[in-house]
């Protein structure tokens, strides 16, 4: 074996297999490669003995509280963290959307109409065209014909009053041209 | 759980922390190369394994569960430490750091087995000195590093050839023969 060999198998192989067999017989002839392999080897053993020499500081005890105390609390936190987030959505759900749907409510009237010639539900049609609102509602109950109730704001209900007012009026042809209206015989 | 059940238990947690906590430790320290450090990544390795002590399948080696949790605190831990080694660096550390020094004898013998662990730690890639800590330092086989380390055993033998390789050119430069190509 040279020593370019033997120094191959030094740089990769572990320590126990460089002294054997070949390589043993080479460094019974070569000193400088005996010299490389003693300090290697020694070098390898002291950071063994380095690594199994380190200790920690902290008692085992101690750490096991420790880690018993901390991973409680860290459950606690994790609890908490759920619990706000509960307590939020509880808050939301039970004030903030109800106070919404108030404030959005805020303001608005029903009102039910009485009708002279006009059907309620063709009143229906010519209002919904005329006053358009996400919050309007227009009810209308096929056993009374000749009535509907609204809801909406004051403003929305005074035009409602006003569109009603011109076309439903027996003594005047409106009545009889508000196209898609049903006369009520 | 009552309270003679959450006694047991305490108990039965300090005997394994007694019994893991040496191993641990080493490890944190050849990954860190730092003792507070280390002593840090141990102290959280038992809090999380307190935590997760019931999802432990037990499947494998509990030291194989404990190394793996070690590697991933190190691994998130390693920015913090760059910042950390940086401010320690800093002449007002250093005063601050010499006050501790209770004990100047054992410090020289802990610095200098840390000297010879930081040769490792700062001539190899992380995955090359785990390896070469495994199975080198720590006499476990590549088989066993490989489960270990969740790798394929041949991949365990590749790293530990170059890590071998580059923990031993400073020597073996100094030989006549020494080519810098041969490793």
């Amino acid at each position: 074996m040279t020593c370019e060999e033997y120094l191959h198998l030094l740089s990769t192989s572990p320590v126990e297999e460089v002294t054997l067999g070949r390589a043993g017989d080479h460094l019974g002839t070569c000193a400088e490669c005996n010299r490389m392999t003693t300090l290697v080897v020694a070098r390898e053993r002291n950071m063994v003995t380095a690594l199994h020499g380190v200790w920690s500081q902290v008692q085992p005890a101690d750490t096991a509280r420790h880690a018993m105390l901390a991973s409680r609390r860290q459950q606690l936190g994790w609890l908490k963290w759920v619990g706000g987030v509960l307590a939020v959505v509880l808050v939301v759900g039970a004030v903030v959307i109800p106070r919404l749907v108030m404030s959005a409510n805020e303001g608005l009237i029903t009102q039910t109409f009485t009708l002279r010639c006009l059907a309620g539900n063709g009143v229906i049609d010519l209002i919904r065209s005329e006053v358009q609102s996400e919050q309007t509602q227009l009810m209308f109950n096929p056993q009374f014909p000749r009535s509907f109730r609204m809801r909406g704001t004051p403003d929305e209900i005074a035009r409602a009053r006003a569109l009603i007012q011109e076309y439903d009026n027996p003594g005047k042809a409106t009545c009889l041209v508000v196209p898609g209206t049903v006369r009520v015989p | 759980m009552s309270p003679e059940h959450s006694e047991v238990a305490e108990h039965a947690f300090v005997s394994f922390v007694e019994r893991h906590k040496p191993a641990v430790f080493r490890w944190a320290v050849a990954l860190t190369g730092d003792y507070d450090e280390a002593e840090d990544v141990t102290q959280e390795v038992f809090v999380r394994a307190y935590t997760k002590l019931d999802t432990f399948r037990g499947d494998g080696s509990v030291e194989g569960w404990l190394y793996r949790i070690t590697r991933r605190l190190v691994s998130r831990d390693r920015a913090r430490s760059r910042r950390r080694a940086s401010l320690a660096a800093l002449p007002a550390a250093q005063a601050e750091r010499d006050v501790y020094v209770t004990d100047p004898g054992a410090r020289v013998d802990r610095e200098s087995a840390l000297a010879l662990i930081r040769e490792v730690v700062d001539a190899l890639p992380l995955r090359q000195r785990e390896v070469f800590v495994l199975c080198d330092l720590q006499g476990q086989s590549p088989a066993q590093a490989a489960f270990m380390l969740g790798m394929k055993d041949v991949s365990v033998r590749a790293s530990l050839f170059k890590a071998r390789a580059a923990v031993r050119r400073s020597v073996l430069r100094d030989h006549s023969r020494f080519r810098k190509d041969a490793t």
